[in-house]
């Protein structure tokens, strides 16, 4: 490492990292419950779209930050 | 070839477009791969519906599917941690989002090894089932090798707070295979 | 050169080291089809590599700065140049030249059906000269305008120095090459014979040309995915002030139109040709006869192959409409009407493609949704003809080569269009499936709309890019003689496929003779005139008159600056305060863009 950055915004930083916490537990305990419906259901497609399009948009908006895309001169 | 004055009278455009475009371009190009993805899906519940086999090891696709999210999770502590100049977090982080994604691999590795006898491809479904997995690994694959570089420039110094577009872009790309596997886990092994 | 001599080297070697790697983990021999892919992968790379891949993207992976050749004389048309003139031109050139290996193979074809029986060519190598003039000029048609003039011109149509992502574009031209290489080296595997299709099972078995046609495909694919997604970036970031986007010119909306289609469903063509290699090389089994099954490639293929005859049509209404205000000195008819055609068009698109698979066998009910689906989309079609007749209509017709051409893809696109609807019918395509009817339509369109649009576009932009006027007497000598002699090769075809003779074979039954030999007459002497255009075309290039920056009186923003245009297209920023087409409406200001400086003495390019 050449130069050491002085971190900035420490409360930014704290808010978001909580926000990809809470995120990535709700896709763990989603993925857990798909598991054990999909396991317990005879023909399980139906009940398990919503999880995937739940998990999907968890992705995409918290981890991906699609709405930056919708945001004009927003980066 | 022409006389020219010096390059410095010459007219050029205001570069402020350049990282939107980056952005739109790369959201596109996710946009273009998941026709990709989605094709491949389409051939599988085309050609076998939603049957898959008994044998399936569904105890370490699950187990594969937390370590993509986890790498995934990580990808985006390094993504917020160089983002408000934490450098040292951030190698920390991509180095995690590596490992796991090789951990990962390493079990669809141990996973087409079983396929292989149980369901080879040329059956209905270890075809779908080798393309998905496959098409989906070479994605894990082409990742990391991206990580491995912003591995090495973070290592030598690169990115900062508001310069780290390249890192950012390999990270979004790296949560587009997690995304995709979201979809896939599902398809192969759940339906 | 140094570069390009690099890239051939590299490519050897890479294509080298992939079958030597494959014989060394697997064995077999050197044509094996695994050892063929694997080659084809690794001399990819190289060439790309060796064209200047390395100095364009690997020095920043590891964290140097970037470096792109700032050659500025002949050499840079060798070499990995990011400037969007220079992609045109590589483009137009390399594309002219496909055209015409793509005609002089139709010309064997149609010497071969001048007579029944077969004289020339057996019926096996007659298959394999459809399939490889049908890929070869799908290819053009699909590159063609977009890749010339999309490159060269919607950056100063939209008031832009360049492309968004000038490298990449670069990229997206040197993967051109390596695809034809591959396509024409394939006679040395057997070449393929499955048609431009490439429709499964035929393609799982038969020759192993049909593995270099698979790569060279996917690699095409590739190109048009990274250039398609360019424009579309370029055009959403990169507007001038002032550049609203109801004022983008119409050819641009078209670029931005047929990209927005480019770079989401060819991904399927790639993904049917990967898995029909897969189920060559790996054993996969999705379209072979025991397990698969061909009509899952159709509809693949035809979610790609439906969208991407708009692919390569839609560019060339850009090019009429531009055409027909221009010299017709009028307004563009319904503007805002023809642009939300133009995305209509790219929404229905993508929900027609089964109307090419009426007799496949696939499930009843798919028809009759498919074909109303179809038949609606002649209605945004009919919108936009109407649009540039309304645009003609009562104009003070300036009858140069540009708008003679025009003309005759008018008359062209209607018969196309009009004969399409008899084969989006599900009852008449049962009648004409497979016969010389669905050919005669095919080239109605694709001929029709798209490449004469190219002529059209070569003849209205050559001297904004050259800066030269070519001989307008031969042009307009060559527009007539080429449309009618399409029209008299093409017609007859419609007559004989009523009548029920077969499509994709070299051979047919006597009553057919008259008819096609007028047809194969006729062909001739179509692809002779080509030598007209192309010796006008070279010749005007080096020693025509000066054209000075707009011969055209045109408005849009390319021809208000110098021809050719300087390094970064303009000399300060451009502003734009009106629209674009607003000929002979009292009052309006043109354009505000720099007044172009004229050509210097020696007529090279002037950098101010």
């Amino acid at each position: 490492m050449t130069t050491e950055l002085v971190p900035i915004d420490r409360d930014g930083m704290r808010a978001a990292t909580r926000k990809g916490l809470i995120g990535a537990a709700v896709l763990a305990v989603l993925t857990i419950i798909e598991y054990f419906v999909a396991i317990s259901l005879e023909n399980p497609l139906l009940a398990l779209l919503p999880f995937v399009a739940l998990k999907g948009w968890i992705i995409l908006d918290v981890f991906m930050h699609v709405r930056q895309v919708f945001k004009e001169g927003g980066h | 070839m022409t006389t020219t004055k010096p390059p410095s009278t010459e007219y050029h455009q205001d570069m402020s477009f350049q990282p939107r475009a980056n952005l739109i371009g790369l959201w596109l190009f996710i946009v273009s791969e998941t026709f990709l993805f989605g094709a491949f899906l389409a051939a599988r519940y085309y050609s076998t519906g939603t049957a898959k086999p008994e044998e399936l090891n569904q105890n370490l696709a699950l187990m594969l599917t937390i370590v993509l999210l986890a790498s995934s999770l990580s990808a985006y502590m390094a993504e917020t941690s160089i983002r408000f100049n934490h450098r040292r977090n951030f190698v920390i982080y991509i180095s995690g989002t590596i490992i796991m994604g090789l951990i990962f691999l390493g079990g669809v590795g141990i996973e087409l090894k079983e396929a292989i006898h149980l369901y080879p491809p040329g059956t209905p479904y270890g075809s779908s089932y080798f393309m998905l997995i496959g098409l989906h690994a070479f994605h894990v694959v082409t990742g990391l090798i991206a990580l491995g570089f912003v591995l090495f420039l973070g290592l030598k110094g690169h990115y900062g707070s508001d310069d780290y577009w390249g890192a950012e872009g390999v990270i979004k790309y790296w949560h587009f295979v997690d995304l995709a596997w979201v979809i896939i886990y599902p398809t192969l092994y759940l339906f | 050169m140094k570069y390009l001599i690099r890239a051939i080297v590299l490519g050897i070697v890479g294509y080298i080291v992939g079958v030597w790697l494959t014989l060394a983990i697997r064995g077999g021999s050197p044509t094996d089809e695994v050892a063929v892919v694997f080659g084809f992968i690794l001399a990819l790379i190289g060439w790309l590599a060796g064209i200047g891949g390395i100095e364009a993207f690997g020095r920043q992976w590891i964290g140097k700065t970037p470096e792109v050749s700032t050659a500025r004389g002949w050499q840079r048309y060798f070499q990995f140049t990011v400037d969007h003139k220079v992609i045109g031109i590589q483009y137009g050139v390399t594309l002219l030249g496909v055209l015409l290996i793509g005609g002089f193979s139709a010309m064997i074809m149609r010497i071969e059906l001048a007579s029944p029986g077969m004289s020339i060519v057996d019926l096996e190598e007659f298959n394999k000269l459809v399939s490889m003039h049908g890929i070869l000029m799908v290819a053009v048609a699909v590159a063609g305008i977009i890749g010339a003039f999309g490159n060269y011109i919607i950056p100063i149509q939209i008031g832009a120095a360049d492309m968004a992502f000038p490298r990449l574009n670069a990229l997206s031209y040197w993967l051109v090459p390596p695809v034809a290489i591959g396509l024409l080296s394939a006679p040395l595997l057997g070449s393929f014979s499955a048609g431009w299709t490439a429709y499964a099972p035929l393609s799982v078995g038969g020759d192993s040309g049909q593995i270099l046609f698979n790569m060279a495909i996917i690699t095409f694919g590739l190109s048009s995915i990274l250039g398609g997604l360019n424009i579309i970036v370029t055009v959403i970031t990169m507007r001038a002030p002032g550049m609203t986007w109801g004022r983008l010119p119409i050819f641009t909306w078209a670029g931005f139109a047929t990209a927005l289609l480019a770079f989401t469903v060819t991904q399927f063509f790639a993904a049917a040709l990967v898995l029909i290699t897969m189920d060559r090389v790996a054993g996969t089994d999705f379209f072979g006869p025991d397990v698969g099954t061909g009509i899952l490639y159709e509809h693949i293929f035809w979610f790609y192959s439906h969208p991407a005859v708009y692919i390569m049509v839609l560019p060339g209404f850009g090019v009429i409409l531009e055409i027909a205000t221009a010299f017709s000195r009028k307004p563009l008819f319904a503007y805002k009407a023809v642009v939300g055609s133009l995305l209509t068009i790219v929404g229905l698109s993508v929900v027609v493609w089964a109307h090419h698979m009426f007799t496949s066998g696939m499930a009843d009910f798919l028809q009759a949704p498919f074909m109303i689906l179809t038949e609606a989309i002649s209605i945004p079609t009919g919108v936009i003809f109407l649009s540039i007749i309304g645009t003609l209509w009562q104009g003070k017709l300036w009858f140069r080569t540009p708008l003679v051409i025009a003309f005759g893809w008018l008359f062209n696109f209607l018969i196309g269009g009009i004969t399409g609807i008899f084969l989006a019918d599900v009852a008449t395509d049962i009648f004409l499936h497979d016969t010389y009817f669905v050919v005669a339509h095919f080239h109605y369109t694709i001929v029709g709309g798209s490449i004469f649009a190219l002529l059209a576009a070569f003849f209205y932009w050559f001297p904004k890019i050259t800066g030269r006027m070519y001989n307008d007497k031969l042009g307009i000598i060559f527009a007539v003689s080429v449309t009618v002699l399409f029209n008299t090769t093409f017609l007859p075809l419609f007559w004989v496929g009523i009548n029920g003779m077969n499509r994709r074979v070299g051979d047919y039954p006597q009553a057919y003779e008259s008819a096609n030999k007028f047809a194969s007459v006729s062909a001739l002497l179509l692809g002779s005139t080509f030598l007209l255009f192309v010796g006008n075309i070279a010749w005007s290039a080096v020693a025509g008159p000066k054209a000075g920056s707009n011969p055209w009186n045109a408005r849009t923003l390319e021809w208000q600056v110098s021809s050719p245009p300087s390094h970064h297209n303009f000399r300060s920023q451009p502003v734009i305060v009106g629209p674009p087409y607003d000929y002979g409406v009292p009052y309006v200001v043109f354009p505000d863009a720099e007044p172009a400086p004229e050509p210097d003495e020696s007529g090279k390019e002037v950098l101010v």
